[in-house]
């Protein structure tokens, strides 16, 4: 199965000027949407955030998708005191190691393993902080021809990348319409040969 | 406060009819403490009607031999709810434009402004009924403030559900909990010191979330916000705010509370809105049918590949047997379907659901997520 990099966050108070243009309603929509619009047809890899992870993990259980094989988490042992309990009850983190005494270098190690997935299609920005920058030119790095989707209508550091790659119009910065904008891209994704299979059928429980 | 809904008046009503719109329409949003022309925006045949994608909207259309012209496709392609009103139905073909003659057409003559009115509110979703509020606390530590806020928001003519005061005994706890849940616009969580340790507020909380429902944090002075709720909109007390002695809140407090309440209600409700009908609009475009528009009671009109009409009545929260029963009674004749966002819905309950769809033959259920496979199964 093709595999998608999800990178969403809320941008806090403090770090930086994310947080005026954030909106977190509108971050947890497109965040429900993109899961909608995607998990029969793609592995999400990202990651995890406390506030989104256990939204994720409902709605694989109400859409009959098995969330231990459909999600795939990244985490940096650096943050190992830090860990959300749900990484114990699921089997599929991926830890990488932490570089002592260095948050940067350990993150930076932790993206370069996730980017560097060989199986990653397309990546998807939504919301988010400084983080969003170094991601979007690392998976381009891997990725030279992979599409990106950064999610304007929501905010934060994926509303500048939206801006900055300038391939939006007006409409599309304020577009909410995530189920919409999602539905054309996998549409896309699917004819440019990222994810040829064909949408499977849902299986009726 | 700024413009919260929007609303329009299109092609050529008499000044008697949209004096009588008016009037309805207006005392019926005053009793949520909103004033039509403000809070409420009222277009009446304005040149252009682009509502925000972030606000409830709907417009009625009133019919006549040679009304003004407007751009409805562009309308009706952004999924507005438009209302095709004609002076009697036998002269649909003769008022009405050929964009809007799929959908529904009351007839004026039918119960007047007053019916009207109605049907322009329950599509912008301003309807009692349709304004939905689920409050979540730990007992323990906010109950004052919540029978509080109770009173203040019913005021306002919300629905709110509160535990203590919704549910019957003999009704099945958490069955109801679940489903009053989901038919919310918003979770007004009262977010004190030990919200998380209870199961049943962690659970509401997740809930909410996995549903696209919009969270309110009242966030209490003391408390230090979960990293969980960072998803949440903030309504913010100060230590002044909050009597310790009784645990009631201060007036000033609960006029905040309320008005960011309606706030983030038209927002909640218009983008899940917008994004339902997208589901269904994808599902029937990716099967070469075609997406009509937006009518009374927010149907949903399509066009099947071969050419035949589909209504889809959505429903928000939970469907039950009389969503299938209005559905049929208000189309007769005509190929039906109820739409439902099937995420957080009891298994339980999906499966009497299952059951009720194999024995009611006129209408179906539609999965919203799944839109595409069922239309594409349908047997016109």
């Amino acid at each position: 199965m093709a595999a998608l990099f999800l990178s969403a966050s809320i941008p806090v108070r403090g770090r930086g000027h994310y947080h005026e243009t954030a909106s977190p309603f509108l971050i947890q929509c497109a965040v429900r949407e993109l899961v909608i619009a995607t998990i029969r047809t793609h592995r999400i890899v990202w990651g995890g955030h406390p506030s989104i992870t256990p939204m994720i993990w409902s709605i694989c259980e109400d859409l009959g998708v098995a969330y231990s094989n459909s999600v795939v988490l990244y985490q940096s042992r650096f943050f190992e005191d830090r860990f959300p309990e749900e990484n114990q009850r699921f089997d599929n983190v991926i830890f990488t190691d932490a570089v002592p005494n260095d948050r940067e270098a350990s993150l930076l190690k932790m993206r370069e393993a996730m980017l560097g997935r060989d199986d990653l299609t397309a990546a998807v920005f939504i919301g988010g902080m400084d983080g969003v920058q170094t991601e979007y030119q690392l998976f381009r790095q891997f990725h030279p021809a992979a599409p990106v989707l950064p999610v304007a209508a929501p905010g934060g550091a994926a509303f500048d990348l939206a801006q900055r790659l300038g391939d939006t119009v007006a409409l599309h910065l304020q577009d909410v319409n995530f189920a919409g904008i999602f539905h054309s891209a996998v549409s896309g994704w699917r004819d440019a040969g990222g994810a040829s299979q064909s949408f499977p059928r849902p299986t009726v429980p | 406060m700024p413009v919260l809904y929007e609303l329009a008046v299109l092609g050529a009503p008499s000044d008697a009819q949209l004096n009588a719109l008016e009037e309805i329409v207006g005392q019926a949003v005053s009793a949520f403490g909103m004033t039509l022309g403000a809070e409420v925006a009222w277009l009446v045949q304005p040149d252009e009607f682009s509502p925000s994608q972030r606000r409830a909207a709907a417009a009625v259309y009133f019919g006549s031999q040679g009304a003004a012209a407007f751009d409805l496709p562009a309308l009706l392609k952004r999924a507005v709810p438009v209302l095709p009103v004609v002076s009697d139905v036998s002269r649909v073909r003769e008022e009405i434009p050929q964009e809007l003659r799929h959908i529904n057409c009351l007839d004026y003559r039918d119960g007047g402004a007053a019916r009207v009115a109605t049907a322009l509110l329950e599509c912008a979703g301003l309807l009692p009924r349709q304004r939905r509020v689920f409050l979540s606390y730990k007992r323990n530590e906010a109950r004052h403030a919540a029978l509080q806020l109770f009173d203040a928001i019913s005021a306002r003519h919300f629905e709110v559900f509160l535990d203590t005061h919704s549910i019957a005994p003999a009704e099945d706890f958490q069955a109801m909990l679940w489903h009053r849940l989901c038919d919310s616009d918003v979770l007004l969580m009262l977010d004190t010191q030990t919200y998380f340790e209870s199961r049943w507020t962690s659970a509401e909380f997740g809930r909410a979330q996995a549903k696209g429902i919009s969270v309110l944090r009242v966030d209490w002075p003391d408390s230090t916000p979960s990293a969980r709720t960072a998803t949440a909109s903030r309504a913010e007390l100060l230590a002044e705010e909050v009597d310790p002695a009784t645990g009631h809140l201060s007036l000033a407090a609960v006029e905040r509370i309320c008005l960011q309440l309606e706030e983030v209600r038209s927002e909640s409700h218009a983008v899940r809105n917008v994004n339902l009908v997208s589901q269904v609009r994808n599902g029937i475009e990716s099967i070469h049918g075609q997406f009509v528009g937006i009518g009374q009671h927010k149907s949903i009109h399509l066009l099947l590949p071969d050419g035949k009409d589909l209504v889809v009545y959505p429903t928000v929260g939970v469907p039950t047997s009389a969503s299938l029963h209005e559905a049929v009674t208000r189309s007769p004749g005509k190929t039906v379907a109820v739409l439902y966002d099937h995420v957080g819905i009891l298994p339980s309950w999906q499966a009497h659901m299952d059951w009720l769809g194999e024995h009611v033959r006129p209408a179906r259920w539609v999965k919203a997520s799944e839109a595409a496979w069922q239309f594409a199964d349908w047997e016109a």
